[in-house]
């Protein structure tokens, strides 16, 4: 588990949105659709490490 | 994985032994004087690697949130700080830091700036996650002429001019900017032997200003002058 205070002030590496913590494992960029993992409880957030799982994001 | 990462995720489990002739932690002592700590304040600990720098915060403050780009260091740095409940993990490189702006109310860099291979980059990233009036401490050696250190130990940078650094700092937007001697020296030897390495450890300062704070960046500008 990574603290609420982080998951607070945790942002995209890359444009700075806020993540959003989806099920124990998964911080997801919804302005650019990286997805970061948690690992060990640590976050991955490296910019090459969220485009190996990005998603492309929904056009409105 | 680059340079940095491959020679940290190589040297991870000697790092606390290696690094004692590095530097000590008198570097340490003078980069907490620098930085105005009062213990309900957040900080950041930017290129963290083993928790060094992190374990002389943590006891000081309320949250330390300790940044690394090498998983391997990371693993160390949980095992050593264990004892300390207020320090969090992220991996994450130093010129594309995940957290939000004005998060911190300091960020610190101990002999970290020299693996960037944006160095500026780096310390606006740092500075922008201060609130006003926080403060961005580096630690790092003087320039220097040992080639060696690039292919041994990673280093992207041999040191940086204090001149250069006062620079970076002041177009990252931080005001009061200093660059003072640590009165420490960074000591190491190449593996195929030669002249030991034996270079001064600066510790480079900056607040950044309260928004629309015209008077600090004047004062700054009249001391610059």
């Amino acid at each position: 588990m990574i603290s609420k205070e982080l998951l607070d002030i945790l942002v995209c590496p890359d444009d700075k949105t806020k993540v959003e913590l989806v099920g124990e494992e998964w911080l997801v960029c919804h302005h650019c659709g990286r997805r970061y993992p948690i690992r060990d409880d640590i976050p991955i957030m490296l910019i090459e490490e969220g485009d190996k799982w990005r998603i492309p994001p929904e056009k409105p | 994985m680059d340079e940095s990462q491959r020679y940290f995720q190589r040297v991870a489990e000697q790092w606390d032994t290696l690094r004692q002739g590095y530097f000590t932690e008198r570097v340490r002592e003078a980069a907490l004087a620098k930085a105005d700590l009062t213990p309900e304040m957040v900080v950041a600990d930017v290129g963290s690697g083993t928790g060094f720098m992190a374990a002389g915060l943590a006891p000081l403050v309320a949250k330390v949130y300790a940044i690394d780009a090498s998983p391997q260091m990371l693993t160390v740095a949980r095992r050593n700080l264990g004892r300390f409940g207020n320090v969090c993990f992220g991996l994450a490189w130093g010129e594309a830091l995940p957290l939000a702006d004005a998060s911190v109310d300091a960020a610190f860099a101990n002999m970290y700036l020299h693996h960037c291979a944006d160095p500026l980059a780096a310390i606006r990233e740092m500075a922008r996650l201060l609130r006003p009036g926080g403060r961005l401490v580096v630690t790092d050696t003087d320039r220097h002429d040992y080639e060696w250190m690039r292919e041994e130990m990673a280093d992207r940078w041999l040191g940086f001019e204090r001149a250069q650094m006062k620079a970076w700092f002041e177009q990252a937007g931080l005001v009061d900017v200093a660059v003072d001697c640590t009165g420490q020296e960074c000591c190491a030897e190449p593996r195929a032997g030669g002249e030991r390495a034996s270079i001064s450890v600066f510790v480079a300062s900056g607040t950044k200003p309260a928004r629309h704070s015209y008077l600090a960046i004047g004062t700054s500008v009249l001391e610059s002058n």
